[in-house]
């Protein structure tokens, strides 16, 4: 059983951790918060079983936050294809495809918005492992040691992973511009 | 277009972190209090109470019956059922 006041601490250092690293993933706030919630569920109902000797209580909280985070994107993905394939057969009813998950990121300045809201739409399509090596460099600005801890992989497999996420970037990006 | 491409990803340091909504944690504390004490809906409670009701009706009368069938003897129960005759009368005259 948690004890009820060490989870409120927990909550209170790591809910701005959890909520913007799902919110990275997600890129939509309703979604983030939903993620959140689950995460902290989740950490309630499993503290019992972490063990600080195989990684710190930050880093579990990433992994469980990751992999909410992915989960719900697969599940995002499986209801848009049902959507679509429903649609098909009743292409004379009038009800929309319903628009899964709009954009709305708070963190987003609007002098950038545009260019940011597109690269991270770009991110969002790249493979789980690559999105998650850009997201924890480049937006948590982890240092590469921590991202290989939190991933649990090498170091070399991190940047390895960096590289082909960029160049996946530069590709879909070029795409879009229409080059 | 490596360059371009660093370019743009310095773009991402400029998201800022934003706070988690206040209400989160009551949410949170009500998701965990109604997955610990879950609540069996009224109507399944019903459902399942005349099931019960229901199958306990059907095996007393299932051995009430038997009880009956029993009482009459074995040999009478048998000749019933299969439609024969417990007298040496062969033919019906």
């Amino acid at each position: 059983m948690t004890d009820e006041s060490e989870f409120d601490s927990i909550y209170h250092e790591y809910k701005n951790l959890v909520f913007n690293v799902s919110l990275h993933y997600l890129l939509n706030k309703e979604d983030a918060q939903d993620v959140a919630q689950e995460v902290f569920v989740k950490i309630y109902n499993h503290l019992h079983q972490y063990d600080s000797n195989t990684a710190s209580l930050k880093t579990w909280i990433y992994r469980i936050t990751i992999n909410q985070s992915l989960d719900f994107l697969k599940a995002r993905k499986t209801k848009k294809r049902f959507a679509l394939i429903t649609s098909l057969f009743h292409p004379d009813s009038n009800e929309p495809i319903k628009e899964v998950a709009q954009f709305s990121h708070p963190g987003l300045v609007m002098e950038e918005r545009e260019a940011l809201e597109e690269l991270l739409k770009t991110i969002q399509s790249l493979p789980e492992n690559q999105k998650t090596v850009i997201i924890l460099s480049k937006i948590e600005d982890r240092q590469q040691k921590e991202v290989a801890e939190i991933m649990n992989i090498s170091i070399k497999a991190v940047e390895s992973l960096f590289q082909r996420a960029k160049q996946n970037i530069a590709k879909k990006l070029k795409t879009r511009e229409g080059f | 277009m490596a360059m371009d491409i660093e370019k743009k990803l310095e773009l991402l340091k400029n998201i800022r972190q934003v706070d988690a909504p206040p209400f989160m944690l009551a949410r949170i504390k009500e998701r965990i209090h109604t997955i610990s004490n879950p609540v069996t809906p009224v109507q399944w409670k019903w459902a399942f109470g005349l099931a019960g009701l229901i199958m306990i009706a059907l095996n007393t009368f299932v051995y009430l019956s038997g009880n009956k069938a029993e009482n009459k003897g074995s040999i009478e129960t048998l000749v019933g059922t299969m439609d024969m005759s417990n007298t040496n009368e062969l033919y019906h005259e």
